[in-house]
């Protein structure tokens, strides 16, 4: 089983909806995934919640925050029942994250590319190399722009990577832009695949322009969730490998 | 890909059958690694005390008493309160109708 956390002690920084996408994507193309939900916001349950509510299967299990102490063991349990154990952290700096690293194949840190968020972020790569030193076992890490302008990069943007660059810290080559598809799958328990039918049974009666307008922004959003789940995996394997 | 908008292809995954089992995790390094971490701000966020119940709708008369004492007897009290899980009047009827036995 592999082990991709998500982590950064800033809040809002987008962990919950990058893990969701890579979840969905692995999930469509044939892994078994689970997901630990150690956020006590618990969104990712929600989600599952209103999921069952409405009658719609779940893609993937979802799973609930644990005593603190039992983190490594539910972890280590989970080999037995997935391929993928994705693990969605609390954006704070609360001791679970050092457990749940301890078990984890590759990080990723998601931040919006503001100084606020990339102060938070180191933070989260020293913890990361820490715990590496500690348990005497290397964990990769990644840092992922999330939530950022599809269109353009902002210069807090460029003055935060080109200090990423100079320190040789790995970023994913793929962002993750602010789309309102990625914030709907929250709103209405839903998975990203399934809003071409349901954009296009709101659509109907809409004059043809103003459907492929709301089609094209859900393909925009498929597409770099896809473009960047692939990232991730490649990036594994590359950590794997070295 | 397939579908109408070509959404139909996913990801390429690597195969899972020449992944390695993972070991075990050494119980001393974890400890390390988590203290560690509290150095870098990474504490337990845990509840460290169960909150108490909330009493009884107040149907009859209140008031409220302010105790200073020793520490070691308050501390004392307030075992027993968690103890009992009671709050802390509750604790103090509890005591007082004890003595009238």
């Amino acid at each position: 089983m592999y082990v991709i956390t998500f982590a950064n002690p800033k809040g809002g920084s987008g962990k919950t909806t990058s893990a969701m996408l890579l979840a969905e994507q692995i999930a469509l193309s044939g892994g078994r995934v689970a997901i630990l939900d150690l956020d006590p916001n618990a969104n990712i349950l929600g989600w599952a919640r209103g999921r069952e509510e409405a009658g719609r299967s779940l893609p993937f299990s979802v799973h609930a925050r644990p005593q603190i102490e039992d983190t490594v063991g539910l972890i280590d349990e989970m080999a037995a029942q997935a391929d993928y154990l994705i693990i969605d952290l609390e954006g704070s700096k609360d001791q679970i994250v050092t457990f749940a690293l301890s078990r984890t194949d590759l990080c990723i840190i998601p931040m919006d590319g503001s100084p606020m968020e990339a102060r938070q972020a180191a933070q989260a790569v020293r913890l990361v190399e820490t715990t590496s030193r500690m348990i005497r076992s290397p964990i990769a890490y990644t840092l992922l722009f999330a939530r950022t302008n599809a269109a353009f990069l902002t210069t807090d943007e460029r003055d935060v990577r080109q200090e990423m660059e100079s320190n040789n810290i790995n970023t994913l080559p793929v962002r993750i832009a602010r789309r309102a598809p990625y914030t709907r799958i929250f709103r209405d328990s839903v998975l990203l695949a399934e809003l071409p039918d349901l954009v296009a049974e709101e659509m109907k009666g809409k004059t043809a322009s103003v459907t492929d307008k709301a089609q094209k922004q859900v393909a925009s959003a498929i597409e770099n969730a896809r473009d960047y789940a692939q990232a991730v995996i490649d990036t594994l394997m590359k950590a794997r490998a070295a | 890909m397939s579908g109408k908008y070509g959404f139909g292809g996913g990801i390429e995954l690597p195969k899972m059958d020449t992944l390695k089992p993972r070991l075990a995790l050494d119980q001393g390094a974890l400890k390390d690694a988590v203290e560690a971490g509290t150095t870098l701000g990474f504490v337990s966020r845990e509840p460290t005390t169960a909150k108490r119940k909330p009493g009884p709708k107040r149907t009859e008369a209140q008031d409220k008493v302010s105790i200073p004492g020793p520490k070691r007897v308050i501390d004392q009290f307030r075992a027993f309160c968690t103890e009992q899980n009671v709050t802390l009047w509750e604790g103090l009827d509890l005591l007082l109708q004890g003595r009238a036995r």
